[in-house]
């Protein structure tokens, strides 16, 4: 391709998405629902807030969407969302909180931490593809979020 | 606030304001979309509003007259009341500048334009879908 006219064509990255949970058949549920809803879409797991907190240091794109438990051992939803919007780049990246939780308080708090939606998880395959459906075409056709920069 | 379907919209541009509304009635009947202007008089309704009567949603334009959709952003997540309810940017900018920062002013999400009636139709559907019937908002202050 050296002597190529055309420069060498580079494929855009594909958008990227972190699903994080401490619930290991959760992690397997969502990852096999991402598959289904979200083509051709990277998703990375993560098991605690604080791993995926330690993965931000060293990551080198920004993901399209966090989906975010908000009970979790070590570091549970709260204490990660506030690391993510206080740090001015990871701020930008909208995050989901995806839980069990029906507790009010729970939610108005994520909500004044700066969580941009509060999902509750569905309780059947069928509801989950039909939420993560309905959660992929809203952020893939309506919504735009700056996971390029 | 209740689970309601009322969504409160400010925008400057009185041709978007009527399309908007003219989407949402064909699209999404239930939904019931309050204008305003410019975003002093969204700020003063919003304030003077009762608790159980605040919107489920904000839609902002961010180029408004007086007072930018940033600083509308930025004073609706600084008051302790109305900071919990969504915001949604909506506005013909695709600068991922304002992308970005409207994210960090604590957008729920952002939204451009689009360039037609159909395809507005298709914003108004999937809205409707992914705020009114997916997401849980907070319901009591």
């Amino acid at each position: 391709m050296r002597n190529s006219p055309y420069p060498a064509l580079i494929p855009a990255p594909r958008p990227l998405i972190y699903f994080v949970d401490d619930d290991p058949i959760d992690r397997q549920l969502y990852y096999k629902a991402f598959q289904r809803t979200f083509h051709n879409h990277d998703v990375e797991l993560f098991s605690s807030g604080f791993e995926m907190m330690a993965a931000t240091s060293q990551a080198d794109r920004l993901p399209m969407l966090i989906f975010l438990d908000v009970k979790m051992p070590l570091m549970d939803g709260f204490e990660t969302l506030l690391s993510l919007k206080a740090d001015r780049r990871w701020s930008a990246v909208p995050v989901i909180m995806l839980t069990v939780s029906r507790e009010p308080q729970e939610l108005k708090l994520c909500y004044q931490l700066g969580a941009q939606s509060w999902i509750a998880k569905p309780e059947s395959q069928e509801a989950m593809d039909q939420l993560m459906g309905v959660v992929q075409t809203y952020w893939n056709t309506a919504a735009r979020t700056p996971y390029m920069a | 606030m209740a689970y309601n379907n009322l969504i409160f919209t400010a925008d400057d541009d009185e041709d978007d304001r009527l399309l908007l509304q003219q989407a949402f009635q064909q699209q999404s009947p239930g939904c019931q979309l309050v204008f305003f202007a410019d975003g002093d008089e969204l700020l003063s309704a919003l304030t003077n509003t009762p608790p159980h009567e605040l919107p489920r949603l904000i839609i902002l334009d961010l180029n408004m007259p007086r007072m930018s959709g940033f600083e509308v952003l930025k004073r609706l997540k600084a008051h302790p009341r109305l900071r919990v309810i969504p915001v949604v940017i909506m506005t013909t900018s695709s600068r991922p500048e304002d992308i970005s920062l409207s994210y960090q002013s604590g957008s729920s999400s952002f939204v451009t334009k689009p360039a037609s009636y159909d395809r507005l139709l298709e914003l108004v559907q999937i809205t409707r879908q992914y705020w009114f019937e997916t997401v849980t908002v907070y319901s009591e202050f």
